[in-house]
């Protein structure tokens, strides 16, 4: 897949060149319900910032898709030069996405097997978000690129899974009592190649700020 | 993140990716292969699964597309074949 500026507006949305209007409009709405963060189950893999960003372009996609005139001249232009954007519709076009955090690529090279044991995931320190914060999201991202399933870490930390979900999703009212907290936040810091003490410092005054923000 | 170019790497973010529907989406699934509906109630999960994986999976990664099918089977399918259902 190209990024994000070089598909086309079919190629967004996922719609044929000679898609019909319903056609169009069906994936547009695909596309769309696809980066809404209404899903438990997607919900960080993307940034809110990337999030946008798409959704920004899946939305200029769909503006000239839907206009039979400005679709006309998109298609021309198409066929002629590419991938371009009628300038009179759209503002500036958003940058790729970049959904995950630094992170060390080189630990999701080895080749895959069902389990990773605990001495293969126990790296050295040093990944650290750009923004400094490690929430639950961050920490998801961190985890997805490294290549580790969920499951994983819960039979390398013997964490249970319902509370690593918690974590990841930031569910602070439903998280163990903040000394059991610390230690599972420094038992996934260590299967994610992070600084343990960081991580836990991170996470617990996030949730601090947000337990003083709801009081 | 950078680029996956290699299976080994693709097979990994797709399980990963597919795996967590199934953490984060347990009782649905379960429900899904009950009620045989198990992929129209999961559509826009792994709609978003897919697009983040392909979006990082490079075109070059032979079947590229075949391997996010082949772990969606594999981990919401074959992971779950314990669920008492009238489809097997």
């Amino acid at each position: 897949m190209r990024s994000l500026a070089e598909q086309s507006y079919y190629e967004l949305i996922e719609a044929p060149e000679d898609g019909t209007p319903q056609q169009i409009e069906r994936a547009y709405r695909i596309a769309r319900s696809a980066y809404e963060p209404s899903s438990a189950a997607t919900y960080s893999l993307y940034s809110a910032e990337d999030c946008a960003a798409i959704l920004h372009r899946i939305e200029e996609a769909y503006a000239v898709l839907s206009d039979s005139r400005l679709r006309r001249e998109y298609d021309a232009r198409l066929q002629n030069a590419g991938p371009a954007t009628p300038k009179s519709v759209h503002s500036p076009r958003a940058e790729p996405p970049k959904p995950l955090q630094p992170v060390r690529e080189a630990r999701a090279e080895r080749p895959e097997r069902p389990r990773v044991s605990r001495s293969e995931l126990d790296v050295e320190n040093g990944i650290a978000p750009e923004n400094g914060v490690f929430d639950g999201e961050v920490l998801r991202r961190i985890r997805v690129s490294l290549g580790i399933e969920l499951e994983e870490i819960s039979s390398i930390t013997k964490i249970n899974g319902q509370h690593l979900r918690s974590i990841e999703a930031n569910l602070y009212e439903v998280l163990p009592a903040p000394v059991y907290l610390r230690g599972f936040l420094k038992q996934i810091a260590k299967c994610l190649s992070l600084d343990p003490a960081r991580v836990a410092d991170s996470y617990t005054d996030r949730m601090r700020e947000s337990a003083a923000r709801r009081t | 993140m950078e680029r996956v170019v290699t299976v080994s790497r693709a097979r990994r973010l797709a399980r990963v990716l597919i795996s967590d529907i199934a953490a984060y989406a347990g009782d649905q699934v379960r429900i899904g292969l009950e009620k045989d509906d198990l992929f129209d109630r999961l559509a826009g999960e792994i709609e978003h699964a897919r697009r983040y994986y392909l979006w990082h999976v490079d075109e070059t990664v032979a079947e590229r597309e075949q391997l996010f099918d082949f772990a969606l089977v594999d981990v919401l399918v074959y992971g779950h074949r314990r669920v008492q259902t009238h489809i097997w």
